[in-house]
């Protein structure tokens, strides 16, 4: 299934379901891409990152990016392109007091390019029930643009939600006086994280999580786990044992099968860690479900 | 605004619910004006009347099944009370907020606020006669999709 639908206020949101394909590099507008099942991935400047279906990426406007899909089983990609006018008026209605937006109510200027950070975030809670509605609506209905731009409305309302979870929260964690070098640690942490979540069912060890951040092992390993509560490696596991959850819920996949998948060496660890970690065996989650 | 712990008291856990399309809610709110609230759910937020059941007529006055124009099927049990409080609280469950608060939004009801999260999920309130209603997407926090 394929659909593209331009609202009047240059909103753009489209989906597509495929095997192979290649979008050569481009520039959008600020946007949101999801996966609901497979995974994309995305080369932005240097960067290469993989997207799941438990995550979301946002790209900033007048980012360059190419992405593929390259997948034996169909991918079903979904991506919001918010225009500029549409996101300066959100984010002014939502940090101007009543009186400012009274005083000066037009209000062109955009929002700078590099505004957000750019990277993955975790796919769940209010983002990801808007965001399956409005993908049901277009798909299955004829929605008019006041419903989809209020669907688009909540999604903004939602990623600076997790914007602040996931950015301003973790900095306020650093523990470093110099607000300039909390936020330079900050996105140097935020491509180790990639690098995990791009890469959790490769081996890779500590020397190439730094590698990805520009930053030494030691000063890695003290400066993650003050931002995201745990180190590296515990990160790395927590993201293998969330991939093997969405696969017992949503493959049929054998626990052998996941195993290899999710780059566990053996199934006997993975059993042992994954019920440590959830109180119950994964045969037993499975059935839950 | 909705009570919290009284939706949590009256409904099961949206996680104990098997995914089926037919819906059935209880919802033993009280309404000052029944006969208006009936009509303000039939005409004004466009439910079509399934069938009426002979329950308890000395505790419920006229429980209905109600269809809505997404065929989603509710039951509604409203209880009437001697005192005729001036505003009584309906909770109309949705499983997509935002949908029906643009399809009610055009069809002229008097929203009090825009659709906001709480705890319980995703809500917004409006006026019917004598009564206040809260239409709800009851969402779940604790597990992924």
């Amino acid at each position: 299934m394929k659909f593209i639908r331009v609202l009047k206020n240059n909103n753009q949101i489209s989906s597509e379901t495929v095997k192979h394909a290649f979008y050569p590099e481009h520039i959008s507008n600020f946007s949101i891409k999801t996966v609901f099942n497979g995974n994309t991935s995305y080369n932005i400047g240097r960067r290469k990152l993989n997207l799941f279906p438990d995550s979301f990426l946002a790209i900033n406007q007048g980012t360059s990016y190419s992405s593929k899909v390259d997948s034996y089983v169909p991918v079903n990609n979904l991506s919001i392109s918010f225009s500029p006018t549409f996101l300066s008026d959100f984010y002014r209605s939502h940090h101007k007091t009543q009186k400012e937006l009274l005083d000066e109510p037009i209000f062109n200027e955009e929002i700078s390019e590099n505004f957000f950070l750019e990277t993955i975030y975790p796919f769940d809670g209010d983002m990801k029930y808007n965001i399956m509605h409005l993908k049901q609506q277009l798909e299955q209905e004829a929605p008019d643009d006041l419903l989809v731009n209020e669907y688009l409305h909540h999604c903004l309302i939602n990623y600076f939600k997790v914007y602040k979870n996931e950015v301003v929260s973790k900095s306020e964690n650093l523990k470093f006086l110099n607000k300039s070098t909390k936020v330079e640690i900050l996105k140097r942490l935020t491509l180790a994280k990639e690098y995990i979540i791009s890469n959790y069912n490769k081996n890779i060890d500590l020397e190439d999580i730094a590698q990805s951040a520009c930053l030494s092992v030691n000063h890695l390993l003290r400066t993650f786990k003050q931002a995201y509560g745990k180190s590296p490696h515990q990160y790395l596991i927590q993201v293998r044992i969330d991939r093997s959850k969405y696969l017992l819920k949503h493959s049929e996949y054998t626990i052998n099968e996941i195993v290899e998948i999710i780059g566990f060496e053996c199934p006997s660890s993975f059993i042992r860690l994954f019920k440590a970690m959830n109180k119950i065996t994964p045969g037993k989650f499975r059935l839950n479900f | 605004m909705l009570n919290p712990n009284q939706n949590n008291r009256d409904q099961p856990k949206l996680t104990d619910r098997k995914p089926i399309t037919i819906r059935m809610s209880y919802i033993p709110d009280l309404a000052g004006k029944i006969s208006d609230a009936i009509n303000f759910i039939l005409m004004s937020l466009n439910f079509q009347l399934e069938q009426k059941m002979n329950f308890d007529k000395m505790v419920f006055l006229e429980p209905m099944t109600l269809q809505d124009s997404n065929g989603k099927i509710i039951t509604l049990i409203i209880k009437e009370i001697e005192n005729d409080p001036e505003i009584q609280h309906i909770i109309v469950h949705t499983d997509d907020c935002l949908r029906d608060y643009h399809k009610y939004l055009i069809a002229g009801i008097e929203f009090v606020n825009r659709p906001e999260y709480t705890a319980a999920g995703l809500q917004v309130d409006f006026l019917g006669h004598n009564d206040r209603y809260t239409l709800l997407e009851e969402r779940t926090y604790t597990e992924s999709l």
